[in-house]
């Protein structure tokens, strides 16, 4: 018997279930990381969409509870009877950031609240002399950029 | 070589080279095995934590909307769920209810606080989802009910 | 000749012995790569059923919270979102969800859109104040409640 006789006498070659171990391996590790990336991505999006949720729920209560402080003001102004000439004043003097527009019988208040980076939840709200509160808007939108801002970098034409 | 002696009581015996091979083989494959299984393991769990959440998510969401436009827990509870629910006692007055949802395999805790206001009551709900004893996701969400100023009673 | 006349009883043991192993080895092997195999399919397809219908149920519900009114058209099949003169009609049709832009009041139709979810069924209905939107997949559905713009 020589040398490689005695080194192998299984009748099987050396290295095939290296070659056969190594496939496996890399078969299971592509398998593994397809399963690690489908599931993860899942997650990713999952919770990106349960944090823009709450930062939506955030902003509509920030803005219902401008809402309750309008409608308390409109409510305390008119029982003055002088609806017209003081609701203005009221609110610029205990709410920020509200605008208020005139409209027949009373006023229209608009304000935004502010969601995430990109969008904002715009609302306007109709308060007549006649103790009415109408939500006209209450809708989500993008946040108004500065154009000069975020204008893309295109040559215009000019040197 | 007296190891081998020793082996083959004293009769020279020769190198096996296939099992050598296929002990070193298994060696390398049951370490890299066990890593491999763990992120197995890890992406199954995630998979099934994802898939929850985002029935949550949408239950959260669903409960949010019908409270903010009622005010009412019972209400959206049972609109959310189909009205095959029976909410026992609603979360009202700073109140809190729990009820087993899927089966039993969660749980939706609801907090409910109200605040009268000058011309009505602005409510505010949590939401809190769990499950054996997680918090798998939270939601705040209010409700303005204009009332003329008159508190419910 | 001379080699295999030289062979023992223990070496032909032997080498049976190791093919069986070898044998064995490879089946299990195969074996754990078909179940990994099946792992991944089944995350993969779960992934794939599930993110259809809540990724619709979230574009359809961002799209009402963003929209001026809306309107239930198609017998629930549709909803036409109006915002600033612009109608976004989304309606289910032939195994999906389509949806199309149009500026002109008498385009609204539920055709000619494009296939932006692919999914079993989508009805809308009126809830009072609140409209519930509810998506058929692969498996079951899913629903939501959103309120009214």
């Amino acid at each position: 018997m020589n040398k490689k006789d005695r080194l192998n006498t299984s009748g099987l070659g050396v290295g095939y279930v290296s070659v056969m171990i190594i496939f496996a391996v890399i078969c299971l590790t592509i398998f593994a990381v397809f399963s690690f990336s489908a599931a993860s991505s899942s997650d990713g999006f999952n919770k990106r969409s349960g944090d823009y949720l709450k930062q939506y729920y955030a902003a509509d209560s920030a803005a219902k509870s401008k809402l309750a402080q309008l409608d308390g003001i409109a409510k305390i102004v008119m029982e003055t009877g002088f609806f017209e000439d003081e609701f203005e004043d009221a609110v610029s003097e205990q709410l920020a950031g509200v605008a208020l527009n005139r409209i027949a019988d009373g006023f229209s208040a608009v304000w935004t609240e502010k969601i995430n980076d990109r969008q904002e939840l715009f609302v306007t709200v109709n308060f007549t002399s006649g103790g009415d509160c109408e939500i006209i808007r209450w809708q989500t939108g993008a946040v108004s950029e500065d154009s000069s801002e975020s204008h893309l970098g295109v040559w215009d034409g000019s040197f | 070589m007296s190891a081998l002696k020793a082996f083959g009581g004293g009769k020279r015996r020769p190198i096996n080279l296939f099992f050598a091979e296929i002990i070193i083989a298994l060696l390398f494959f049951s370490i890299s095995g066990a890593v491999i299984i763990k992120v197995f393991a890890t992406a199954d769990m995630k998979s099934q934590q994802s898939a929850r959440l985002e029935r949550v998510i949408i239950l959260a969401q669903s409960i949010a909307e019908a409270y903010s436009d009622s005010g009412n827990f019972s209400r959206a509870a049972e609109l959310a769920f189909g009205g095959g629910l029976v909410v026992g006692e609603p979360a009202a007055d700073g109140g809190e209810v729990t009820l087993s949802i899927e089966n039993g395999s969660m749980y939706l805790t609801a907090r409910e606080s109200r605040e009268f206001t000058g011309a009505g009551e602005i409510s505010s709900l949590t939401l809190t989802f769990t499950a054996n004893g997680e918090e798998i996701y939270s939601l705040d969400c209010s409700a303005y009910i204009r009332n003329g100023g008159e508190p419910d009673e | 000749m001379k080699k295999y006349q030289n062979k023992t009883l223990s070496d032909t043991v032997s080498t049976v012995g190791s093919m069986l192993l070898f044998l064995m080895f490879a089946a299990c092997l195969l074996m754990i790569i078909a179940v990994a195999a099946g792992t991944y399919s089944r995350i993969s397809s779960n992934f794939d059923k599930t993110f259809g219908s809540s990724a619709s149920l979230r574009y359809i519900s961002n799209k009402l919270k963003g929209c001026g009114s809306a309107e239930i058209v198609g017998q629930g099949s549709g909803i036409v979102l109006r915002s600033d003169g612009i109608f976004d009609v989304i309606y289910f049709g032939d195994d999906g969800l389509y949806e199309k832009t149009v500026t002109s009041e008498t385009d609204i139709g539920l055709s000619g859109g494009d296939r932006i979810f692919e999914l079993k069924g989508m009805t809308v209905s009126d809830l009072g104040e609140l409209y519930k939107i509810t998506v058929t997949y692969d498996g079951g559905e899913n629903s939501t409640l959103i309120r009214k713009g």
